[in-house]
């Protein structure tokens, strides 16, 4: 059987004969089944000499004698063979299986890609290296399937993850295992240039292996390690410039006339304090005054790896730094890595990972939602004649609102922290007899942190002040430690009954101490003086430790036949100090199986498949993710006054729920994957459900309870939620011509509801006294509920005539300009009744794509990320009210109702709001929250070797953010998507994403 | 071979150690703290957790608390908001009566939350007092006396404001509140009556406490707030008996100098039955810092809370110089009675483009001399008096007036009136009262009683006296747009002077109940008529 191939035709490049120069000529055949390879790209090394071979593999070209041919096609592995003299060279090309032959770490333990039985999504570290970003996570965005990352633009703040959406309302970070060591849920310590591969554990039959922790999705990372040959280094720098767009918002001349126009609607004397000083309409531009231009980021690594047969080792060292889009605020951390392998025999190998590392942040404000409010007739300082001798003290107080001024409270904000820390993981490795593996290794995670922050006294006005200083120092100690061990066998009997065994047993305890000292009245503000030593009065202290501890018990069986049927059965069973006896030990199990349908022999005929396989899979994952005391009620100490004299007391400071226990997640998984057209198109499919029980969650609850804790908030479990999702991934490698390309594209769709919740609703998003989200049994999770607004009153006729049918008017305290408010149940009142799901804040879509493409020394990616169906609450709709006197969007005047025919969408301004416009959560403020984002583009140059000798230099231009599509009106619909999963989609003007622009060196040598 | 036995042995050991020590491994107490599961087991945990429930008072000065106490008066005809050069915020939705539900609840829902707090408090120590064995059997029932009056006292602050609330007796799990829903107003007041009933007996009168315990609720305390409750309820003959209590144990004396009675330096004075107490500590918040919120923008105050001229005006028509000069300071005056920084040169400002009414309260000034530093804090050492036996001599009064005996009710008023050298009222019937009502004004003005005691009064058109006085017609609205004079309350509009022209009556008797806590409820917490 021959081999059709594309053909595509190049013409073949010479520069001439040289007088060493031999023609060679040869045939390229496939090593599989021996058939000639027609189209494979020969070329010799470091020219551009390039021959295409002929229908029958044949190839002829010009090469030095001691040249090297370098043949490649796409699905086979790149070949390099020396000329060495020779004219006749003949070339067989293996099969280009590595993405399937490539090792998949699965938790403790690993397989080969094609043998898995679960939903695991593999990314290389290489695909992560591209951005530049301070959390890897950002970089992930786009690249796994199913898995939703939302950034948040601030530095050093961690995206949301949520992997196959909402199962849990308690949090949904996965759990991060680094080199088989549980590191919680953020991996900021993390430098992206080391991690060698992530592994994604998408679903239970997957992530049950972690069982407690496993209920919001696992993530493994496999961090770089070293390799048998020469010393390789690599070096590289990148440096980028952020910007942000400014929000339109009003001058000082429309502000006035906003802030006046509320007031006499209502028939009132505006309050308003005049200045005479404004010069110009605009007034104070309060986001120039506290943002910055253009603000930079830095990234800077450098890192060996070699080996030998006995030591195996690599060592890297990066540097990140960025800055605040605000005028102060920064992140920087210095992060090194070295591993270290010593092979002592065939049956001994130990080995240690060090990951030190140092951070240092000063806080970034939160400033957006006061520069978007302030006053813009105030000025920045007030008048010199009034300065003193503190110069916190000479800024401006707000003419007519109590917004704080925000240069002011931004040249107060001294917070800074520093942080060093620790993993390391020794291990040791036994293989006393073939395919018997014992293993332990003992992982540390320390951290110490430092904080200091500093509030200097300053009188701006008697409601802007603070009448003494104060200094504080909160000095904090993390020691986890892990203690994993694992018994694995593997074996092949029979030729195809291919067995592997694990057992092990682990131990986990959580340690965290503090101190935390403060003193107020410093005498001086400064710099020298900013200390907890230096204060004269008021002196607090207090410090504790928390523990918590883990203690499982695993054991997973994976079998297969003749690499075509598979079944893997695992079971963790946990305890945990988090509950209470009697409800410390649960039982996570799972099951997968899968069918290698192309394996059969009835596949041998057909063409279109080169891979299938089924699968399928159950599990059960837990969650244990609340305080240590969550079961505890405390006793606090507090104090009141009898005689004069303070006497020392006590109150019940929280209360504990005895009753709490495990939160499961329960998950089937039906997944394919598939290979078309030579391997050239990958496609993997799944469709999944999981509903979690006993769902923990620190639930507000009525205030009558009297609980001490705020808004009666205490953790419960309180019903049980499902989601169910499908997952479509299509990878596309090819070349045309000498242009090599590929295309991935990711798509996934979930959707959550909230099965049972003990019949309670569940309120979430408080605002305004009000609610934003409800949650509801049967409904879909975390839906934004209000008012439906239909339109707005043009005239006293249309107010009057909104009755019910006894004549009464529906809404009483209207007027024209106010929004006419659905009466849903047809009750003839408008009230809390009339209520509905007015908005879902999670996608029904979600849209990676991911281009790249080569062209000789150019290559080009690109990485878009979107979601689509989302809605947003946008609370910047606020900024059409003027509300206590608040600054408001430019055209706000000309926008808000005033007349018959003005407008249907915003209402009329006024001071009394009768109607409650404002305060009642309605349709007004929800959005479309879809957007399309250009994640990254990056060109890249690669010099030529002849150029520098020795080494590769890679030179890129990218731009991270670069546009985004979509018709949310508020600054950034990513970040605004934002915030925990029950409170998801309010847009709380948080720091969006900057628009970065980056040049980056990459040096191998 | 070796290190087969090696591994096998290490993961024997491995296992060896977990199953032998993983319980008492998965055993982490919380540490620095206690855990309430061992805590009411002595004396002395139950005498702390009733400071506790003191504490629940004012929470720490706690501004909120005092918020509502100071918005309480805005709302009637003796305080301005005052403040006009800042947007007043929360104070507005309830002071102006703008009828938006959830802004005004809003302004409430602190309030609400912090007294429930409270209670929760009260309610532990009276739930676990008993089940420990006191060496003086007496100590333990006052224990739990205490901690009913102040339960009691917190139950009064929500139905004065909010009508009938939900009656919470425990601790309960939440599961255990489902649809709760508000007792009545009559079974809320019930429930009061029966806390402070059972208190009484078991609490010493004020001489029996030694020095150290001075601050403590006091059998007249509990004796006085129960005869608040019962007038609340126009129960006359039941409040006749409590005062008459109270009087009769002479315990309690007007102080000769009506000046002192907010005066720093008389705290739990012979006056006084009940107070918040305060301690001016640096380290804790344990003052108050009212003071600053009511002064006046131009000393160092946020001037939230302005008295009204149409309450100057009532001092000058009754000819009560005294009082007046001890419950209103002026724009520019010169003499300010104990703080001599004062002077013709110097006077005392309360800038009238700044202050609705230019106005400020004189009962919670502090002088120069007598304030911490910083000023702007919880530490300010005057005590907060929520009862006082004017209060009692005049709600004697009204009741005697109501029982038909004018000759008691008159010789109550008068006791009162002596001390600020006014005449004799010689009045009876429905005269009387009014000259009684009129008293409670002047005495106890700005000291949180002027709107309850609107919102109870039956006037003679059938109507509460407050929707006489606020409403498009009301007489306030009335002379403050077409009767006064008031060359700063006219001119300054930037607090408008229609206050109280939104009043509807049916409605604004009540404030609403925070909204959250009826959605939170799903609707079994039922809101106020009218919002």
């Amino acid at each position: 059987m021959k081999r059709y191939f594309l053909i595509i035709f190049v013409s073949i490049l010479t520069l001439g004969l040289h007088a060493q120069s031999v023609k060679v000529t040869g045939q390229v055949t496939a090593a599989a089944d021996k058939e000639p390879i027609m189209g494979a790209y020969v070329k010799v090394a470091g020219t551009k000499t390039a021959a295409i071979t002929d229908i029958d593999g044949n190839y002829t070209i010009d090469a030095d004698k001691n040249a090297t041919l370098e043949v490649s096609m796409v699905g086979f592995q790149k070949a390099s063979i020396s000329v060495a003299g020779r004219s006749a060279i003949n070339v067989v090309m293996k099969d280009d299986v590595s993405d399937l032959n490539e090792v998949v770490v699965i938790g403790y333990g690993s397989v080969k890609k094609s043998d898995l039985t679960s939903s695991i999504s593999a990314i290389k570290g290489d695909k992560l290296e591209k951005l530049s970003t301070g959390n890897v996570m950002n970089a992930l965005q786009g690249q796994v399937n199913g898995v939703q990352i939302t950034n948040a633009g601030s530095p050093g703040s961690s995206p949301r993850v949520i992997i196959r959406g909402v199962s849990t309302i308690n949090g949904s970070d996965p759990l991060y295992v680094v080199d088989g060591m549980p590191v919680g849920n953020n991996i900021n310590f993390l430098n992206q240039n080391d991690i060698e591969s992530m592994q994604v554990l998408k679903d239970a039959s997957a992530a049950a292996i972690y069982g407690t922790r496993g209920s919001n999705g696992v993530i493994l990372i496999t961090t770089k390690k070293g390799s048998k040959g020469a010393t390789k280094f690599t070096a590289s720098a990148t440096v980028g410039l952020q910007t942000m767009q400014k929000p339109d918002i009003a001058g000082a001349s429309e502000y006035e006339q906003v802030f006046k126009t509320r007031y006499t609607n209502d028939n009132q004397t505006a309050p308003y304090n005049g200045i005479a000083n404004i010069t110009n309409a605009q007034g104070t531009d309060w986001w120039k005054q506290t943002m910055r231009d253009v603000a930079l980021t830095e990234n800077y690594n450098f890192g060996f790896s070699g080996g030998t047969d006995k030591l195996l080792y690599s060592a890297s060292i990066g540097y990140f730094r960025q800055n605040s889009q605000y005028k102060v605020g920064d992140w920087q951390k210095l992060t090194a890595r070295f591993s270290m392998q010593y092979n002592f025999n065939k049956i001994v190998q130990a080995g240690v990972d060090f990951t030190p590392k140092y951070e240092n942040w000063h806080d970034t404000p939160d400033l957006i939602g006061a520069v978007m409010t302030m006053d813009p007739t105030t000025p920045v300082m007030r008048d010199q004649s009034q300065w003193t001798s503190n110069p916190y003290s000479n800024y401006a107080r707000s003419n007519n609102n109590q917004t704080l001024n925000p240069v002011a409270s931004m040249s107060r904000l001294d917070k800074h922290s520093d942080e060093y820390g620790l993993l390391a993981t020794p291990w040791i490795s036994i293989n006393p007899i073939k395919g018997l593996t014992f293993r332990t290794q003992f992982g540390m995670n320390a951290r110490f942190r430092l904080s200091d922050s500093y509030t200097p006294d300053f009188h701006i006005d008697n409601l802007e002040q603070a009448a003494v200083s104060t200094a504080q120092r909160r000095m904090e100690n993390w020691v986890d430690w892990n203690w994993t061990n694992t018994l694995t066998y593997m074996n092949t009997f029979n030729k195809k009954h291919n067995l592997n065994l694990m057992a092990g047993y682990t131990m986990e305890r959580f340690q965290n101490y503090y101190l935390d000292g403060s003193r107020d009245k410093i005498p001086s503000n400064v710099e020298e003086m900013r200390y907890v030593s230096a204060g004269t009065d008021n002196m607090q202290v207090s410090g504790t430790n928390n523990y918590n501890s883990l203690v499982s018990y695993l054991g997973r069986v994976m079998y297969n036949y003749d690499e075509k049927y598979y079944l893997t059965g695992s079971i963790r069973v946990d305890g945990s100090s988090k509950f209470t006896t009697g409800n410390k030990y649960a039982t996570f199990p799972a099951v997968s199986a899968a069918w290698r349908v192309s394996g059969e022999n009835f596949m041998k005929n057909q063409k279109i498949f080169d891979d299938l396989k089924l699968r399928l899979g159950w599990g059960k994952v837990g969650n244990q993710n609340i305080d240590n005391s969550a079961y505890t009620s405390s006793i606090i100490t507090n104090r009141y006054v009898f005689g004069n004299q303070i006497a020392i007391g006590s109150s019940v400071g929280s209360i504990g729920n005895s009753s709490v226990k495990w939160e499961t997640v329960e998950d089937y998984n039906i997944g394919f994957d598939m290979s078309f057209l030579q391997n050239r198109l990958r496609v993997t499919a799944d469709w999944f459900t999981k509903k979690s029980h006993d769902m923990l969650m620190k639930k507000e609850n009525l205030l009558v309870l009297g609980y001490p804790m705020w808004n009666g908030q205490m953790w419960s479990n309180i019903g049980s939620m499902k989601a169910t999702g499908w997952e479509l991934g299509f990878n596309w490698d090819d070349k045309i011509g000498e242009v090599k390309y590929g295309v991935g594209l990711n798509l996934s769709s979930i959707k959550n509801k909230a099965v049972n919740l003990n019949g309670d609703y569940l309120y979430t998003g408080s605002h305004n006294g009000d609610f934003i989200i409800r949650n509801e049994e049967g409904k879909a999770i975390s839906q934004f509920y209000g008012y439906v607004v239909d339109g707005i009153f043009q005239n006293k006729t249309e107010v009057t005539s909104y009755t019910n049918e006894h004549g009464t008017a529906m809404q009483p305290n209207a007027q024209p300009g106010d929004f006419r408010y659905k009466d849903l149940n047809h009750d003839g009142v408008i009230d809390e009744k009339d209520k509905t799901y007015i908005g879902n804040p999670f996608p029904d879509l979600m849209l990676g794509v991911n281009l790249n493409a080569s062209y000789h020394r150019w290559d080009i990616q690109a990485q878009f990320y979107g979601t689509f169906g989302n809605d947003i609450y946008n609370l910047n709709r606020e900024r059409y009210f003027g509300q206590n006197g608040s600054n408001v969007m430019a055209g706000t005047l000309d926008k808000a109702w005033h007349g018959e025919g003005t407008t249907n969408e915003y209402p009329r301004l006024s001071v009394n709001d009768a109607n409650q416009n404002y305060t009642r959560p309605s349709s007004f403020f929800v959005e479309n929250g879809s957007y399309f984002r250009c994640k990254l583009l990056q060109i890249g140059y690669t010099i030529p070797e002849s150029v520098l000798h020795l080494c590769s230099v890679r030179l890129s231009l990218s731009a991270q953010n670069l546009f985004t599509i979509t018709k949310y009106s508020g600054m950034d619909p990513e970040t605004a998507s934002m915030g925990g999963v029950t409170q998801a989609g309010i847009d709380w003007s948080g720091y969006p994403n900057p628009r970065t622009i980056l040049f980056g060196v990459n040096v191998n040598f | 071979m070796k290190h087969y036995i090696l591994g096998l042995s290490m993961t024997a050991a491995a296992l060896t150690m977990s199953f032998s020590s993983c319980s008492d491994f998965l055993n982490e107490p919380i540490l620095g703290q206690q855990d309430m599961a061992n805590y009411f087991t002595t004396e002395d945990e139950c005498a702390k957790q009733l400071i506790g429930c003191y504490q629940g008072l004012a929470c720490d000065g706690w501004w909120q608390i005092y918020k509502m106490y100071n918005a309480a008066d805005m709302c009637t005809d003796d305080e301005w908001m005052g403040n006009t050069t800042q947007d007043p915020g929360d104070y507005y939705h309830l002071a102006h009566y703008s009828g938006n539900t959830i802004q005004a609840g809003n302004s409430c829902q602190n309030f609400w939350q912090y007294r429930y707090k409270g209670i929760l408090q009260c309610n532990i120590e009276i739930q676990k007092t008993p089940n420990v064995k006191f060496n003086d059997a007496a100590l333990g029932k006052r224990y739990i006396a205490e901690a009913k009056f102040l339960r009691a006292f917190q139950y009064f602050d929500l139905v004065k404001n909010f009508g009938g609330v939900p009656l919470v007796e425990g601790l309960m799990m939440p599961n255990e509140v489902k649809g709760i829903e508000r007792a009545s107003v009559a079974d809320t007041y019930a429930f009061i009556e029966k806390d402070l009933l059972e208190a009484i007996p078991d609490l010493p009168l004020r001489s029996q406490y030694s020095s150290a315990d001075l601050g403590r609720v006091t059998k007249g305390a509990a004796q006085g707030m129960l005869a608040k409750v019962y007038l609340y309820e126009q129960k006359y003959k039941e409040a006749e008996t409590q005062l008459q209590a109270v009087i009769g144990s002479k315990e309690y004396k007007l102080l000769d100098n009506f000046g002192d009675v907010w005066s720093m330096d008389h705290n739990n004075s012979e006056e006084s039955l009940f107070e918040i107490q305060t301690n001016g500590t640096m380290s804790y918040s344990l003052g108050e810092h009212f003071s600053v919120v009511v002064g006046s923008r131009d000393d160092g105050g946020w001037s939230w809370g302005l008295p009204t001229s149409n309450l100057d005006q009532a001092f000058k028509d009754e000819g009560d110089s005294i009082r007046e000069v001890w419950t209103i300071l002026h724009h520019n005056q010169t003499y300010v009675p104990n703080d001599n920084t004062w002077t013709k040169d110097n006077p005392y400002i309360i800038t009238p483009s700044k202050h609705k009414s230019a106005r400020a309260n004189m009962k919670l000034f502090i002088p120069i001399a007598k304030r911490p530093s910083p000023y702007d804090g919880p530490h300010i050492n005057l005590n907060y008096r929520l009862l006082r036996y004017a209060d009692v001599l005049l709600m004697y009064a009204e009741v005697e007036n109501a029982l038909g005996n004018d000759v008691e009710a008159r010789g109550a008023l008068n006791t009162v009136r002596k001390r600020v050298n006014l005449a004799d009222v010689t009045s009876s019937g429905t005269a009387l009262r009014d000259a009684i009502r009129k008293e409670r004004r002047l005495e106890l003005a700005l000291e949180d009683n002027r709107l309850y005691d609107l919102r109870r009064w039956n006037d003679d058109n059938g109507k509460k006296a407050i929707e006489n006085i606020m409403g498009s017609n009301g007489t306030f609205v009335h002379y403050n747009l077409v009767e006064s004079t008031d060359p700063y309350e006219t001119t300054n509009q930037n607090e408008n002077s229609n206050k109280g022209y939104n009043f509807v009556n049916g409605r604004d008797e009540l404030f609403p109940i925070p909204n959250s806590e009826i959605i939170m409820s799903d609707g079994s917490i039922k809101q106020n008529p009218g919002y």
